[in-house]
């Protein structure tokens, strides 16, 4: 009797060197978990910690989504990209991360620099002094903690899918599979982002980013604070 | 059926123009937006300010794991752990199960052993070694595990290093003293998953210092690691091996603060000879600690002044003994034959403040001291000034007859330190000596109250015994009155900018 025929091979399988990558694993191939690690921990980490504004913690739920990943590794099918279905994990691992910190209302006052992107209103931001930096400095720091500032001022959901759609290229269908929306709720969430985001940085935009003339309004204290959505 | 709430033209032309920059517009759709944009300078206009917010993203900052991340998380993944604590109840639930899977089965570890594979299952196996195999080899001689053993029987016997004090986070003295078991044979299941846990309880600078241990470890050469596989389980199967361990701890501690040539002198001695050393050393040490010092005992008044003083000076010169603990740490590193690593100092020199201070006490006294005492700064602020503002009883403590300036800085050092444990939580371990010092109706007195208020009481009486107050002064009462008797107002008030 001749062998039965292979199975075949889905479509994630032929075109998503991830997904293969990821059977292996499911073989017990310890050296394509190692890989898969490599390939996406820079990229968990780094959404991560602007989901969760800290990178200790990012760094644990990083963790966590790889190693639920790796436990799941037995049943694993391929029904989706491997890229979809790791940050559908993230995104779980992210929510109920965020759902526990906005119960226990923590604020973490002090904090290591190297661990931790402490994220300040922009109406303190754009109140301080910080006539004593140069402007150049200024302008780089003060940006990043702008930009840090205004992604902490968007909801849970339209952070993710900004992060997702910014950083990761997927398209609303993509992301849609990894949040459980359908694409026109994709198409709406994101678009609400993208208009708080331009709202929240509304008095950047206006002279076109953080110039120097920008940063030594911000020195002297502007009338018009920056309000978020 | 329930109206769809009305949108408004703006969240049209948003929700319209969103789709259009992200590419998510059919060929048809994207040709009409892009004809009115070309007719219509508010769309535009709307059009650019959701693209330059959207652009704006980029400057967020780049962030990166830490070097050690993906060989952690493999070992984690590998050794079956979860960085989440089990929820109350599942526990006894797993623990049943995995009873009833040993009872029946009894092969649970050969499974386990079967499903760790190198190199995590040495690292596993072998944490314990990994662990401290530094401080085996302070004690192990000419490549003997007996005669290590006798060494710490020795210093044990003549009371040497037998107390066992607070630690700074970085000092190594970590090692478990529950569980604490031969290493030759493998580990069984119960081990492993002890072992796992703790791999992944640890923290990032934990983990990197582990990583360094391993490396360490690994580059002895299969003799040496024999021989230090022997003496750790010699060490596990003495009957006194949990005070052994303590003394061996407290001995590799103290080397530390040796210079490192008389480090490496002591280390070179033969077993009698060192001993000898390290009786006249430590010796030396107590001498030059507490034979000088006469009364520390500060007043009240004083004691509050002097607890504004040094929290005032420790802010002033944060800067400075922040920078100070990173070279101490990079020197102790290079001590202990660690590489540079520049990430594990930055996280160090980040620590609280206090956890600074204490660390330069304990690894670099005599310098923190002149930071502290001496008039480095362009205030004076130092000894100088405190003696300015303390009462002459407390000045008479200070100026005591035949102090010298050495003598003055460690009088302070130890204000300092009963400061900050009286200050900072303190350790479980000074709450407990203290409770031994006490008399027997203090005890009594202690013993019956609720065990509640226990702690706080023995922390009342601690500070009251230490430092001369009840209880640390509020922020507000404490400076009020050190601004009031200082004169500090006058020199560092409001018209700072004036002088």
């Amino acid at each position: 009797m001749p062998d039965p025929l292979p199975e075949p091979k889905t479509r994630y399988e032929l075109t998503d060197p991830d997904v293969r990558l990821m059977l292996r694993v499911r073989d017990g191939d310890q050296q394509a978990f190692r890989e898969l690690v490599e390939k996406y921990q820079g990229r968990l980490v780094g959404i991560l910690t602007h989901l969760v504004s800290d990178r200790g913690t990012a760094q644990d739920l990083a963790q966590d989504v790889f190693l639920r990943v790796y436990r799941a590794r037995e049943r694993y099918v391929p029904t989706a990209k491997f890229s979809t279905w790791l940050f559908t994990i993230t995104h779980n691992v992210a929510s109920n991360s965020l759902r526990k910190s906005s119960r226990r209302k923590e604020i973490n006052l002090v904090s290591s620099p190297s661990d931790s992107m402490p994220v300040r209103p922009l109406e303190i931001m754009a109140k301080e002094k910080s006539g004593l930096m140069p402007a150049r400095q200024l302008l780089k720091t003060e940006m990043q903690n702008v930009m840090l500032a205004a992604i902490e001022q968007l909801g849970e959901r339209q952070r993710i899918a900004t992060m997702l759609s910014k950083f990761e290229g997927m398209s609303y269908l993509e992301i849609g599979e990894t949040m459980g929306l359908t694409t026109q709720a994709v198409k709406s969430l994101l678009s609400r982002a993208r208009n708080n985001l331009k709202d929240i940085l509304k008095p950047y935009l206006e002279s076109g980013g953080l110039t120097d003339g920008v940063a030594d309004g911000m020195n002297q204290a502007p009338d018009n604070e920056v309000q978020g959505d | 059926m329930a109206k769809q709430p009305s949108r408004t033209q703006t969240e049209i032309d948003s929700e319209l123009l969103t789709a259009y920059l992200d590419g998510e517009l059919a060929d048809a759709d994207c040709i009409a937006v892009e004809k009115r944009l070309a007719d219509d300078q508010s769309f535009h206009a709307h059009m650019r300010e959701l693209q330059s917010a959207w652009d704006m993203l980029d400057s967020l900052p780049l962030v990166q794991p830490n070097s050690h991340f993906v060989q952690t998380t493999v070992e984690m993944a590998i050794a079956g752990k979860s960085i989440h604590k089990p929820k109350k109840g599942i526990i006894p639930f797993g623990l049943m199960l995995a009873t009833l899977l040993t009872a029946i089965f009894g092969i649970s570890y050969f499974v386990k052993r079967e499903t760790i594979e190198r190199p995590e299952r040495e690292l596993v196996y072998n944490l314990p070694l990994i662990e401290n195999h530094d401080r085996y080899t302070k004690v192990v001689f000419e490549g003997s595990a007996v005669k290590g053993i006798e060494f710490l029987k020795s210093i044990y016997a003549k009371g040497l290093f037998r107390e066992v004090d607070d630690l700074f986070a970085v000092d190594s003295r970590e090692i478990p003293l529950t569980n604490f078991d031969g290493i030759s044979q493998p580990p069984n299941a119960d081990r492993i998953r002890d072992r796992s846990d703790r791999l992944s309880r640890m923290t990032d600078q934990q983990r990197e210092e582990l990583f360094e241990k391993k490396k360490k470890f690994e580059a002895l050469d299969s003799k040496q690691q024999d021989t230090l596989r022997e003496f750790h389980d010699m060490l596990a199967a003495e009957s006194e091996s949990k005070k052994l361990v303590e003394v061996m701890n407290s001995y590799y501690d103290w080397l530390k603060i040796l210079g490192m040539n008389q480090r490496a002198d002591l280390l070179d001695l033969p077993l009698d000879q060192r001993l000898k050393e390290i009786g006249k050393i430590t010796r030396q040490q107590a001498e030059e600690s507490f034979g000088a010092i006469g009364s520390t005992k500060l007043p009240l008044d004083d004691a509050v002044l002097f607890y504004q003083w040094y929290d005032f000076s420790i802010r002033y010169y944060e800067p400075e003994i922040r920078e100070r603990t990173g070279r101490v740490l990079t020197k102790m590193r290079e001590g202990k034959g660690l590489p540079p690593n520049d990430m594990v100092v930055d996280r160090i020199k980040a620590a609280p403040i206090e956890e600074l201070v204490s660390f330069l006490m304990r690894n670099d006294r005599e310098q923190f001291g002149q930071i502290l005492c001496d008039n480095i700064a362009e205030k004076n602020i130092g000894i100088d000034y405190l003696r300015e503002i303390a009462s002459d009883e407390a000045r008479s403590i200070i100026d005591q007859p035949g102090f010298t300036d050495a003598d003055r800085r460690e009088l302070i050092l130890k204000w300092i330190e009963t400061a900050n444990q009286a200050r900072f939580p303190i350790k479980e371990a000074a709450l407990h000596a203290f409770y031994d010092e006490l008399g027997d109706d203090q005890r009594d007195q202690l013993d019956n109250l609720h065990p509640d208020q226990w702690n706080e009481t023995i922390m009342r009486m601690y500070w009251e015994k230490n430092v001369g107050q009840r209880s640390a002064p509020s922020e507000v009462e404490a400076f009020q009155k050190f601004l009031q008797q200082s004169g500090w107002e006058i020199e560092f008030g409001a018209n700072e900018n004036d002088q």
